[in-house]
């Protein structure tokens, strides 16, 4: 099966801080992927390396689709405070999601905002990979709901997904493979070897073995 | 994404400032309202056009880029139709004030032959508009206005910009025998070029100089970088 999205040997260093090195991950249609680090162990920028924003000091990214059907969200924060939800809704989703919703984004609640992002992105119906970053954050118990929803409603379509998150309860269950970030180090799974059913305790306890910790 | 699809982001997310597109209207409708007045009397709105035009454009793209405001272009385009529709926006708005000044003169002058319509004038815009954007890709908004405004003030104050502006006015020959400084007078005075006499090359050469800025800031977008704020530090 031809990748949706493959990182080859990806490295990226700031300076001489070398955020990840020798990273290998790929991405298959209808399949979740999960993205687990310490907060600044560089789940972002490998992200940001995935979609092209950041270019990678070492090793390459290869997409079998074209850009445009990648998707993305990188989080409530990212959303310009000045614009309007309706306006936003209309740009991020290219049309595909109507928000009646005049305020400012700014005026919005946390959460809003970050539903507001998600429905954009997932409403897209032309994307064929998309890329969450934290998208649980913010959520309640309904948003959550309806984010794992919708995640499973496009995956059962063929949409690849590939998801950062610290929330392993919404993680656990939801993806056929997770990517453990540590040190700099990328090492990846099959649900299968991490638990049978996979727990939030069995991601915690694989995630623990892997940086050598307790 | 389309052409208008991008127009409509970048006009949507980061707009010109406010303030800066109604000083542009006033202007423009200032021209109108002076040329039916007095034909002629609206060289003074020119350079003000060329004035605001140089904050207006200074939109900045990295400091947007860099909060994620623009994942949506950066994912759904290709860098350079990002680059040249966010060029286009920073520029529409004194664009627009120029166009109808320019077609106010040509009416009430009977003629295509005014100040903002002949190459001088277009060449002052495209100066005006090009340089600060392109020196605002990696800066914040308004910064290379706020330069170029220190950097003229002092060479105004120092005297170092006034005998050739005043030969450039006096002398229609001196801007042909001495190409170099008319080139540095226009850039550093760009208000004064609709209104005064320019040979061809120095035009083609300051037309070629603004190109050139575009390039490198179209370049500089291309191959940027946009971690996430927190993450390049």
């Amino acid at each position: 099966m031809t990748a949706l999205l493959e990182a080859r040997r990806l490295a990226k260093k700031f300076g001489r801080r070398v955020i990840f090195s020798d990273v290998d991950l790929r991405l298959d249609a209808g399949e979740v992927v999960g993205l687990l680090g310490r907060n600044g162990a560089g789940k972002t920028t490998l992200l940001r390396a995935l979609l092209g924003f950041v270019s990678p000091s070492a090793g390459a990214v290869v997409r079998s689709i074209p850009i445009r059907a990648l998707g993305h969200f990188g989080g409530a924060a990212t959303l310009p405070p000045h614009v309007s939800a309706r306006t936003w809704a209309r740009l991020a989703s290219r049309g595909s999601f109507a928000s009646a919703d005049t305020r400012q984004i700014r005026a919005l609640s946390r959460g809003a905002r970050q539903l507001l992002g998600l429905s954009a992105v997932l409403a897209r119906p032309d994307s064929r990979a998309i890329l969450l970053d934290e998208p649980w954050e913010g959520l309640d118990p309904d948003g959550s709901r309806w984010l794992s929803e919708s995640i499973g409603s496009r995956r059962a379509g063929g949409c690849g997904f590939l998801i950062s998150s610290h929330r392993l309860h919404d993680l656990a269950g939801l993806c056929e493979r997770y990517a453990f970030l540590a040190a700099g180090r990328l090492t990846v799974l099959r649900a299968e070897d991490v638990g049978s059913p996979v727990g939030a305790g069995d991601l915690v306890r694989v995630f623990d073995r892997l940086r050598g910790g307790p | 994404m389309s052409v208008a699809e991008e127009l409509g982001f970048f006009a949507a997310v980061s707009p010109p400032a406010p303030v800066l597109v109604a000083v542009l209207g006033i202007l423009a409708a200032g021209a109108i309202v002076i040329e039916t007045i007095s034909a002629g009397g609206s060289d003074w709105v020119l350079a003000s056009i060329l004035l605001v035009q140089l904050f207006a454009v200074a939109t900045g793209f990295f400091g947007h880029a860099t909060r994620g405001y623009y994942d949506p272009i950066l994912v759904g385009s290709s860098r350079p139709r990002v680059a040249i529709a966010h060029f286009a926006v920073s520029a529409a708005p004194g664009l627009a004030a120029w166009i109808v000044t320019g077609g106010a003169e040509a009416v009430a002058a009977r003629s295509l032959a005014v100040p903002a319509l002949r190459a001088p004038g277009w060449v002052a815009l495209l100066l005006a508009s090009a340089l600060p954007w392109a020196a605002g890709v990696r800066a914040p908004r308004f910064a290379p206005a706020i330069l170029w405004l220190l950097v003229t003030a002092s060479l105004l104050v120092s005297g170092v910009l006034l005998p050739p502006l005043t030969a450039i006015h006096s002398d229609p020959g001196w801007a042909a025998r001495h190409a170099l400084r008319s080139i540095g007078v226009a850039l550093a005075f760009p208000m004064v070029v609709p209104t005064l006499h320019w040979p061809a090359p120095v035009l083609l050469a300051l037309a070629g100089i603004a190109a050139l800025a575009v390039l490198l800031g179209v370049a500089g977008i291309v191959a940027g970088d946009y971690p996430t704020s927190e993450e390049g530090t």
